[in-house]
Order: C-alpha cells, then sequence, then structure tokens
C-alpha cells in the first residue's frame, strides 16, 4: 500500500507528501479520503479537485470538527489521503439517512451491498447530526458478520451543531452514509479507542428517555442538571457545551460495561437532550469530567491499541485515521495538539496519519470486538498491507 | 507548556519568519483564559458535587432516622406478635445465646424469669431443665441426646412430655443468620387424641383379627381388599394373602343363586346399607354350599361420593337348619312326623285357592275308637305306638295329592285331592275304616280298635278350611252317634242337639284355662243339733255365649276327652282353697271321677291341694260312686286305702242306685254312705224306699259308718229319715248349692214347721232333674 497524503489550504493551494509531480503521481490510486470544514467544502470545489486529480479513484470525504494531520490541529483547509493497494480490492457503498426509516437499516442496507466471503474491514462516514449512531454501527455489523472489523465516525460541523456533510462519490452532502469495503487476503486492520475522562458525582437514574432523547435523570429535567453544572455563561453555549459533561452510562443488568454518551442537540422548550447513541430507561448515568493529561493519555493508549495488532511485517505504508471527539477538542482548547502528538507517539514509527473531529466514533469494543458508537473517545484505525 | 509555546510560537510565525507578537500574546491570553475556564469548571462542578452530596448525606441520614424508627416499630410489632402467640418462641443466636424468648415459652417451659434475664446458653437451658427433671418422662435415649445436641441444635421436629403431663411439639428451624428459632407448640389435645385413635385402632384392629364375624372391605368393582380370619375361614382359606389372591369378584363367585348378587348391589345402592341379607353360598376354596347373613354399607369419602363396601358375614347355615326345623316342627306332629292340623289347614287353603274351578276337595276326619281303652289299660307308650301305626296304615292309603294329618289326641284328618266322586269318597272311607279295623300288634298285645269318619266336601259343605274342617268334624261326631265304624257325610240338617254336644266339646278345651268353671257348695246338716257339718263342692260351667251348662251334659265328655284330670285337679284345688279360707267349713266333700281315682297322679294331687291350702287331712272327704268299684280293681281300693290312711275321708256316693250292693261297704271300709235322692223322695210315695234306706242305716251303723240322706226338700222326709234313725241330711230344705260369695247369705234351715214352710216358700223347687243340682257320677 502506497499513501500519499495531500494538503489544501486557501492561500497556498494543493501541496502533497511525498511531494507529487504530474510525473511522480502514482498511477493507481483506488481510494481517497478527505476531510475539511463544512464552510471549506462549501466555498471550494475540493472533492472535483480531488476527482480531477486521482480519476479512477474512489473518493469519500466528510465535513469535521476540526482536521488532524501529523502537527497539527486546524479549522482551516483540507487533509486528504489516497491509497494505492498492492492487493487488496475496495468497494464503495452509499445511501441517505432520509430514505432509511431507522439508522439500523441504514447500516444494514449498506452492509448487505458490501457483505462478501472476502471482505476484510469497514470504514464508514455518516452525517453527524441525523443518524443515531449506535444503530448504524450494529446495523452494519449484522450484515457483514461479526468478525469484520467497521469502524469511522460520524461527520462533525465545527461546535455549531448545524448541517453535517458526507461525500460518497459525490459533491458532500448532507444525509449521507457511505461504506468502504476493503477486501482481500493481505489488508490489514488495527483498532484502539479510549476516553480517559473520570466518572464524578452520584450516580444517577435515566427516570426517562426515549431512545437517544433523554428526559429526565432522578426524575429532574435532564438539561437543568446540565445548565446548573454548566454555569450561565457556559449553558449559553449549549449543546456543545454540554460534551464538557459527557455521560456515563450503565446497563444495571451489565455494571461492568459503561458506555459514554455525548450530546447532539438540546430543546430548551423540551428540556430534553439529544444524544448521538441511545440512552436507555433506567440504566444508570454519571457525569464525566476529563482533565488535560489524562485525555491525551488515553489518546496514546488508542494509538498503541490500534498498532499493538500489527505484528508481521507491512508491504508499503501504513496509515492511522484517527477519529477525535469534538467534546475533547472543546474542552482542550490550544492543547488539543498534545493529544496529536500522544497518539504519534503511540503508533508505531513510520505511520503516517490524518483524521478529523467528529460527532461520534465507530469502532470494534476492546473486548467483545462488536463496532459500536463510541463518544468522547480517540479512536484510532490502522490500515495497511501485509508483504507477501 | 513548553510545547504549547512552541506551537503557539510556529503558529504565529509569518511568512518572513518573523514572530506576530500581537497574535502569539492574542494565542497565549486564551490559551490563559482557557486553563481559568476549565479551573473556574472544575471549581464549579467540585462545589456542585459536594453540594449535591451534602443533599444526598442528609436525605441518607435521614433516612436512617426514618429506618432506625421503622426497624423499631418492626421490633415493636415483633415482639407484640410473639407475644401474642400461641406457641413459645425461643431464638438461639449465632453464639448459642437465647436472646429471645415470648411469655409463652416461659409458662409452656416452666422457667424462671431470671434464668432467662440473664441470656444463658441454650446448653446452660438444656442442663438447667434435665437437673430439674424436664425430660423425665421421655426414655433414656432422649435425655442423652437433649444434653450431647445442646449445641447443634438441628432442625426437626419432636415431640415430647413434660413432667406435668402436657406434650410439646419442639419444632427447630436455622435462621439465615446462623442462629435458629425454637417454637413449641401444647399439642397435647392432639396428642392424647391421637394416643386414643391409636388404641382404638388397635382396639378395632384387635376386633377385626379376632372377631368370630367375618368382615370385609372391597372395592366399588366387587375387589376384596380386606378380609378378616373369620371370613378368610369361612371361605375355607388360611390366609388373607391366599384368599385375596384366589378371590377376583367375589360378588359373582359367591352366591349359589347368581340373581343375590343383583340384589344385594340394588339394595346397597338403594339404602346404602343391608341387614341380614341371607344368602346360600359357596364357600369359596371348596364350593361347599353353605348360608351365609351378611350385612354391608358403602363407604363414603367427606364429599359423599362412594370409596368402597364394606361388611359383615356371618356363618347362618345352623341358624337356617334350626328355622327349618322349626317350620317343620310348626307344621308336623312329632309323634308320628305326618302334617299337623296347621299344615292341613294352609294346604287345604291353598288348594281350595288353586282348585276352585276344578272338582271339589274331600276332607276326611277320623276318630279311632276305643283309643281310649288302649291308652288306659296298655299305658300311653301302646298308645303312642298305636297311634305312629295307625298313621302309617292311613299314609298307605292315599296317592300323592292327598294328605294326611294328625290333628290332635287320637283324630286324623285326611285331605283328598281330587275324589271325583261321593262314591269314590266311599270306597275310601271303607277302606280306611277296613284299615284301621284290623288289629294292631303292640309289644306283642293285640289291640283292636275301629274307626268313624266324616266326610265335608268343598264347595257343598263349605268353602273356607276351618268350616270344611268344622263341618267334617260334625260328620264325624255323627257317625260315632250312629255307632261307630261307619262314615257320615256332613248333613246341614243334623240335630241341633247334635251340634251343641260337638260344640260343648270343641269349647271345653279352653274352658279352664279361660276360668269359665266355678264350685258351688250345699250344706249338709245335723238334724239333731241344726249345725252344718260339711259343704259338697259341685262343679258349674258358666260359658260366655251358652251360658251355664249343666255338669250332666258337659261332665260325660270330660271324661270322653280326658280333660276330667286337669279339671278335677282344679277343683280339689280350689275346694281346699275355700274350705279354709272365705267358706270356712268344718269339712268339705269333693266328688272324684273314676278317671281320677284310675290317675297314678291323685294321691299327689291330694298331697299338694292339702298343702297348698293348709287344710288338715281329716277335714277332707272324696265322694266316690259305685261304678267305681265295678271294675274290682285292686289299684283303686288300694289308691282309697292309701287316701284313708292318711285321714282323708271317703264316702260312698250316690247308693242304692244302678248296681248297689251291700256287699261293697263290705269290701271297703267307708267313712260315710251318702243315700240317693231316689229313696228319699221316691216318685211314688210309698214304704219300698223306706225299708231301703233303714237297712242301709242299719247296716252302716253296723260296720260304723255315718249316713247322710241327700235330696231332701220336706219336713216330712225329715221326720220319716229321723225315724228311721238317719240325722244327716242334705238338700234344698237345707240350702242350694250357691257360690262362697254367697254360702254365708241364708241362715241354715232349722226343722221347726215355721222354717220348714218359709224355707220352701223362699226357695221353690227348680224344674230340672235333681242331677243336675249335685254332679253324682262325677267329681
Amino acid at each position: 500500500m502506497k499513501c500519499t497524503y495531500l494538503n489544501w489550504d486557501a492561500a497556498r493551494g494543493w501541496s502533497s507528501q511525498p511531494n507529487l509531480t504530474a510525473d511522480a503521481r502514482p498511477p493507481m490510486s483506488q481510494l481517497v479520503l478527505y476531510f475539511a470544514a463544512r464552510e471549506t467544502l462549501a466555498a471550494n470545489p475540493v472533492h472535483a479537485d480531488l476527482v480531477a486529480r486521482f480519476p479512477g479513484a474512489r473518493i469519500v470525504g466528510c465535513s469535521t470538527g476540526g482536521q488532524i494531520g501529523r502537527d497539527d490541529v486546524t479549522d482551516a483547509g483540507v487533509q486528504a489521503v489516497a491509497m494505492s493497494f498492492a492487493s487488496t480490492r475496495i468497494k464503495v457503498a452509499s445511501g441517505n439517512v432520509i430514505a432509511c426509516s431507522d439508522s439500523f437499516v441504514c447500516g444494514a442496507k449498506l452492509g448487505l451491498e458490501l457483505a462478501s466471503p472476502d471482505l476484510a474491514g469497514v470504514f464508514v462516514l455518516s452525517d453527524g447530526l441525523m443518524v443515531n449512531g449506535s444503530r448504524l454501527a450494529t446495523g452494519l455489523s449484522s450484515a457483514v458478520g461479526r468478525s469484520v472489523a467497521v469502524s469511522g465516525g460520524l461527520a462533525g460541523d465545527g461546535d455549531r451543531f448545524g448541517e453535517t456533510w458526507v461525500a460518497a462519490d459525490a459533491i458532500p452532502a448532507k444525509g449521507v452514509i457511505v461504506a468502504v469495503g476493503f477486501y482481500g487476503e493481505d489488508i490489514r486492520f488495527g483498532h484502539g479507542s479510549a476516553g480517559g475522562w473520570n466518572v464524578f458525582g452520584p450516580r444517577r437514574t435515566i427516570t426517562r428517555a426515549i431512545d437517544n432523547v433523554l428526559f429526565e435523570l432522578d426524575g429532574q429535567p435532564a438539561l437543568d442538571l446540565y445548565e446548573r453544572y454548566l454555569g450561565s455563561e457556559e449553558a449559553a453555549l449549549l449543546p456543545g457545551s454540554a460534551l464538557l459533561f459527557p455521560l456515563s452510562i450503565r446497563d444495571p443488568d451489565a455494571p461492568d460495561r459503561d458506555v459514554v454518551r455525548t450530546v447532539l442537540a438540546v430543546d430548551r422548550q423540551a428540556r430534553t437532550m439529544t444524544f448521538a447513541g441511545d440512552v436507555p430507561q433506567g440504566w444508570s448515568a454519571q457525569l464525566m469530567r476529563g482533565q488535560f493529561d489524562q485525555l491525551s493519555e488515553a489518546s496514546m493508549q488508542a494509538a498503541r491499541q490500534a498498532s499493538a495488532t500489527h505484528t508481521d511485517a507491512a508491504n508499503g505504508d501504513c496509515l492511522a485515521i484517527l477519529v477525535s471527539c469534538i467534546g475533547r477538542r472543546l474542552l482542550l482548547g490550544q492543547r488539543v495538539a498534545d493529544e496529536v502528538d500522544a497518539a504519534v507517539q503511540g503508533l508505531a514509527s513510520g505511520t503516517g496519519l490524518l483524521g478529523f473531529y467528529s460527532y461520534g466514533e465507530i469502532a470494534p469494543h476492546a473486548v467483545s470486538g462488536v463496532p459500536q458508537l463510541h463518544n468522547q473517545t480517540m479512536t484510532v484505525t490502522t490500515i495497511r498491507e501485509r508483504a507477501a | 507548556m513548553h510545547r504549547l509555546i512552541a506551537k503557539q510560537i510556529e503558529r504565529t510565525r509569518r511568512d518572513d519568519g518573523r514572530i506576530d507578537i500581537d497574535q502569539l500574546i492574542d494565542l497565549v491570553s486564551a490559551a490563559y483564559a482557557e486553563v481559568d475556564r476549565d479551573q473556574a469548571r472544575s471549581n464549579r462542578s467540585i462545589l456542585l458535587m459536594a453540594e449535591e452530596l451534602e443533599d444526598l448525606n442528609a436525605s441518607l441520614e435521614q433516612q436512617v432516622i426514618e429506618r432506625t424508627e421503622e426497624l423499631n416499630d418492626l421490633k415493636r410489632r415483633f415482639e407484640d406478635a410473639i407475644e401474642n402467640l400461641d406457641q413459645g418462641i425461643m431464638m438461639i443466636d449465632r453464639r448459642n445465646k437465647v436472646p429471645v424468648v415470648n411469655q409463652r415459652c416461659i409458662e409452656l417451659l416452666d422457667i424462671p424469669g431470671d434464668i432467662l434475664r440473664s441470656m444463658p446458653s441454650f446448653e446452660a437451658l438444656m442442663v438447667f431443665q434435665h437437673a430439674r427433671g424436664e425430660f423425665a418422662p421421655m426414655d433414656d435415649a432422649f435425655r442423652r441426646d437433649v444434653l450431647e445436641r445442646a449445641n447443634e441444635h438441628t432442625p426437626g421436629i419432636f415431640v415430647r412430655q413434660r413432667p406435668n403431663g402436657v406434650f410439646l411439639e419442639v419444632r427447630t428451624r436455622r435462621l439465615s443468620s446462623g442462629g435458629t428459632i425454637r417454637t413449641y407448640t401444647d399439642v397435647t389435645e392432639r396428642e392424647q387424641r391421637t394416643r386414643a385413635l391409636a388404641a382404638a385402632e388397635q382396639e378395632y384392629r384387635g376386633l377385626f383379627e379376632n372377631s368370630v364375624v367375618g368382615i370385609y372391605r372391597s372395592s366399588l368393582d366387587g375387589r376384596q381388599l380386606r378380609a378378616n380370619p373369620s371370613l378368610v375361614r369361612l371361605n375355607g382359606y388360611e390366609t388373607e394373602a391366599e384368599m385375596l389372591a384366589a378371590v377376583h369378584d367375589i360378588a359373582l363367585e359367591w352366591y349359589v343363586d347368581p340373581a343375590r348378587r343383583d340384589e344385594f348391589r340394588d339394595a346397597l345402592e338403594r339404602d346404602g346399607r343391608v341387614t341380614d341379607f341371607v344368602s346360600e353360598i359357596y364357600r369359596h376354596k371348596t364350593r361347599e354350599k353353605i348360608w351365609i347373613s351378611e350385612s354391608a354399607w358403602v363407604v363414603r369419602d367427606d364429599k359423599g361420593r362412594p370409596v368402597c363396601y364394606e361388611g359383615t358375614v356371618i356363618d347362618a347355615s345352623e341358624r337356617i337348619e334350626a328355622d327349618r326345623k322349626i317350620m317343620h316342627m310348626a307344621r308336623h306332629d312329632a309323634l308320628t312326623e305326618i302334617p299337623n292340623r296347621l299344615f292341613f289347614l294352609e294346604s287345604l287353603r291353598k288348594r281350595l285357592r288353586r282348585g276352585r274351578l276344578s272338582s271339589p276337595l274331600a276332607v276326611l276326619c277320623i276318630d279311632l275308637d276305643r283309643f281310649k281303652e288302649v291308652n288306659d289299660t296298655l299305658g300311653h307308650d301302646a298308645g303312642d305306638t298305636l297311634l305312629r301305626s295307625a298313621s302309617r296304615r292311613l299314609g298307605g292309603l292315599v296317592g300323592n295329592q292327598d294328605i294326611v294329618a294328625r290333628l290332635g289326641g287320637d283324630e286324623f284328618a285326611i285331605l283328598l285331592a281330587d275324589p271325583q266322586s261321593d262314591a269314590n269318597i266311599r270306597a275310601m272311607a271303607d277302606l280306611i275304616l277296613d284299615a284301621l279295623s284290623r288289629p294292631f300288634s303292640i309289644g306283642g298285645q293285640r289291640a283292636v280298635i275301629g274307626a268313624s269318619i266324616g266326610v265335608a266336601i268343598s264347595g257343598r259343605h263349605g268353602d273356607n278350611p276351618t268350616e270344611l274342617l268344622k263341618n267334617a268334624d260334625i260328620a264325624l261326631y255323627k257317625a260315632k252317634n250312629e255307632g261307630r265304624q261307619r262314615c257320615c257325610f256332613f248333613d246341614p240338617n243334623l240335630t241341633s242337639k247334635l251340634q251343641r254336644r260337638r260344640m260343648i266339646e270343641l269349647n271345653l278345651h279352653s274352658a279352664l284355662a279361660a276360668g269359665e268353671f266355678e264350685l258351688h257348695y250345699q250344706p249338709i246338716i245335723d238334724i239333731t243339733t241344726g249345725a252344718t257339718i260339711s259343704h259338697e263342692a259341685l262343679l258349674r260351667w258358666r260359658h260366655p255365649l251358652m251360658g251355664l251348662i249343666s255338669p250332666a251334659e258337659f261332665v260325660p265328655i270330660a271324661e270322653e276327652t280326658g280333660l276330667m284330670i286337669p279339671i278335677g285337679e282344679w277343683i280339689l284345688r280350689q275346694a281346699c282353697a275355700d274350705a279354709t279360707g272365705a267358706l270356712g267349713s268344718p269339712s268339705i266333700a269333693v266328688n272324684l271321677s273314676p278317671v281320677q281315682l284310675r290317675s297314678p297322679n291323685l294321691l299327689t294331687t291330694v298331697m299338694s291341694a292339702l298343702a297348698s291350702s293348709s287344710l288338715p287331712p281329716e277335714r277332707l272327704e272324696l265322694e266316690i260312686t259305685e261304678t267305681v268299684l265295678l271294675s274290682d280293681n285292686k289299684v283303686t281300693y288300694g289308691t282309697l286305702r292309701d287316701l284313708k290312711a292318711m285321714g282323708i275321708r271317703i264316702a260312698l256316693d250316690d247308693f242304692g242306685t244302678g248296681y248297689s250292693s251291700l256287699s261293697y261297704l263290705q269290701r271297703f271300709n267307708f267313712d260315710k254312705i251318702k243315700i240317693d235322692r231316689s229313696f228319699v223322695s221316691p216318685s211314688q210315695p210309698g214304704t219300698t224306699g223306706l225299708a231301703v234306706v233303714k237297712a242301709v242305716i242299719l247296716m252302716a251303723g253296723e260296720l260304723g259308718m255315718d249316713v247322710v240322706a241327700e235330696g231332701v226338700e220336706t219336713e216330712d222326709q225329715v221326720a220319716t229319715l229321723v225315724e228311721a234313725g238317719c240325722h244327716l241330711m242334705q238338700g234344698y230344705l237345707f240350702g242350694r248349692p250357691v257360690p262362697v260369695s254367697q254360702s254365708h247369705e241364708r241362715p241354715v234351715t232349722h226343722l221347726t214347721g215355721t222354717a220348714g214352710e218359709k224355707a220352701r216358700e223362699k226357695v221353690p223347687r227348680e224344674p230340672v232333674a235333681p242331677r243336675a243340682t249335685t254332679f253324682k257320677r262325677t267329681a
């Protein structure tokens, strides 16, 4: 596998690493991934540029809450990678969430399109606001089989939570879900996911919720609790500010498996909060709080997990796709770079990377291997081809 | 911070490589602001969390208070509850201490309160109880166990008796906390009931096992479930198991008449029980037939549904046999073993009913002539033998459908089922007369009798058994009257005299028992003093329908039928009793019948009559008639001498009539001679009578015998008799025979002219024959 990393900014236009000239361009890039802010995508013909540069390649991408490059996290410009596989075949399936009655059905449809005995892994990008990520992941996984690793993330929209776009061999648009299937015996994936958040305060009970809409905790409107903790100043910044206090929820029947949920929207009238995944009634919930160092430490752990699976020799480049939560970026502020640095330290040397801040991360569960939606984590997917 | 500043510097480096200071300062300030915000957020969070935790803590404290109160409340309720229990409760904790005991427990175990207040160990409690003799009513093993296991208090249930007799049920249950709880329940009543039940059960088992009555239980479909030894033996088996294995459906295999099974079932289902159901069955093992009497009942459950049958069985073979014998005896004559009157009448009734439309039946009444003579001369055994022989001869003459019966005494009856004609009946009667007139050989002696036969024919002579038999009997009487050894058919025109005689004969049998006889007394006067020296007892029969019947009419019949013996005995007893009782006579005279005189029991009877009345023998005078002496029987004289030897006076009655012979007076030393009335008041007054009287008085005087003149009615007669030397007199002139109750009402008439006249006026002479007022030939 050969990777070409591309960068675009308004001042300098496209640049690449390794430095690509028209002649030196690898002829056989089959897949291009790209990440950019929604405004950038709206204002510039990013997709068209890439189609022109990589004819014949499948080109997918999404809007973000910030792009991750090797050195920094920026809101401006475009981060992209073009992949050229030695033996791996790819297939792209896409759908629109509006056509699907349910996120589970959307995921399952895409999964069925991709499903094949030699399917080795799936990378998924989805609209970040119109989709229940938990159900999407479950639907996908149930169609392709549990042995196939599924990872990816939900598109972001900065800290505005307005619209999120996904490109699937087409101009980016909202409501789109795209899944890329990787086929063959040589392709290898590694996964890692970690949060680093700590629970604090009393354990509460979800006394009223429907799917991913939370109404009440301990009989009180959940939004009241969040506004109290945020204070009036930050409460005004909801729903983004709610990401500073993620919710750890726990099935009382399986108390050793915590799941973190992050807020996508609030309804001040109804006093409800909408989360990126289900918040089942009857489960317990506890507020979480992050500290700079611990978040970075978790980031490194995720990278290490993703690299640890690669034991055999690689054929060509190794790519790490970092999908981190927008909540982390909000908390870390300028120190968000520390998180990326930590991830780089956790990766095997020579691994290239790019990524984005998302509204939800998808990766296999560390223990069960079942793909699921994560929140407030750093999720790392590593891809490479095995040496022949 | 170092790396952050480096990044900030890098970020603010302009294209010419110089640093944009203003931008750098902004970035640094922003970084500080971010840290401040985060700090503020943290502080706020911690504060809020602290507040929340404080609230939570307060709420928890409140909860603790409430829970404590609840617990106290629970504890109170628990204490109330256990104090109100009828059971004793004792809790034993993990350390084997006894922290909880309710009042009932203290009462039941009778443990002093101070011991329990010290919260003793369970073991100490056991030792205390043991030392006090708490377990004395139980056996050694129990006591050992109690002490050895005092530390274990193993879960379980046992019942023990306290020294005061109370039974305690002790239940030990393990608690989840590690201790145990013991409950003590007074089960004395239950225990006593159980024991009483067990005793009763034992008793009933004893009854079941030892009863002479067979007892069983069977299922509704007839399977035997239990059978006691008696029933097992009755069925010919050795053991219950052997019998139960052999029997399938006892009801099907048992009854000789299979219909009895259904009758039994029907009765059981209809009435719920069957009592004394008598059937013939097969002894199950041997198939021998026996009779049994069963009682059975349906056993039902609480809801009234039948569960099984139970019953008892008695071997009734002997009873049935006895019943049969009794039935046979009731209908057969014991002596001849042929049917008796009852059987004859029953058969006759059946035949009449059955044969109403067929040819008439004939009833023959047969009386043996001269049977009494055989009986009297050869003895009763000979008489019995004769009767048996006669019955056999009769039996040999008749057909299968005919019946020969003995009606009583020497009277037989024959029912001819299909005689066809009068001629046939006469032919049969001739055969019978012929057969019975042939001599009988009895004990080597020859006896010749005859017979008389009366015939009545159904339809013509009556249509019910009693009437037919009565009419045949009347016809028989006619045959006898016409000279015996003949057969007479019933004739509705038979004379009423005959009928009356027959009626008397028939009624005489019950007269004595019915108390229809009475004694009247007539005084005998010594004319020289005017005093009553004696009374003669005279028999009277007052029949409720026929009125007063003359002795002359019934005494001969009584003598013929043998009834004179019991009647004579009654006269003796009654007269003796009256002599010392209401009559108060110096002496009493009783007539003896020849039949009585021949009876070997006479002496005994006389002694018994004297003894029971306390009458001295010398005050009893027995009068006999000349006819007694005719037979010249040694036995008769012997009896008379024996009587005389006892001190009883013997009088010769009716002297002068019949065969009167002065020679009798020489053969026996009579105490008194009674001159018959015919000499005293001859129908044709003359000297013949007087000459005889004078001769008799003369002779009697020489032999030392008193002379009494009977039938004295006039003072002239008195004068004549006195002149002849007779001064003892009896007759209407001195008093008529009257009942005891009237014997004192009339003063004895004295020998004075006026008195004689008055007496004659008062007591007119009755037109009846003199013999009717005194009975002479009989006693």
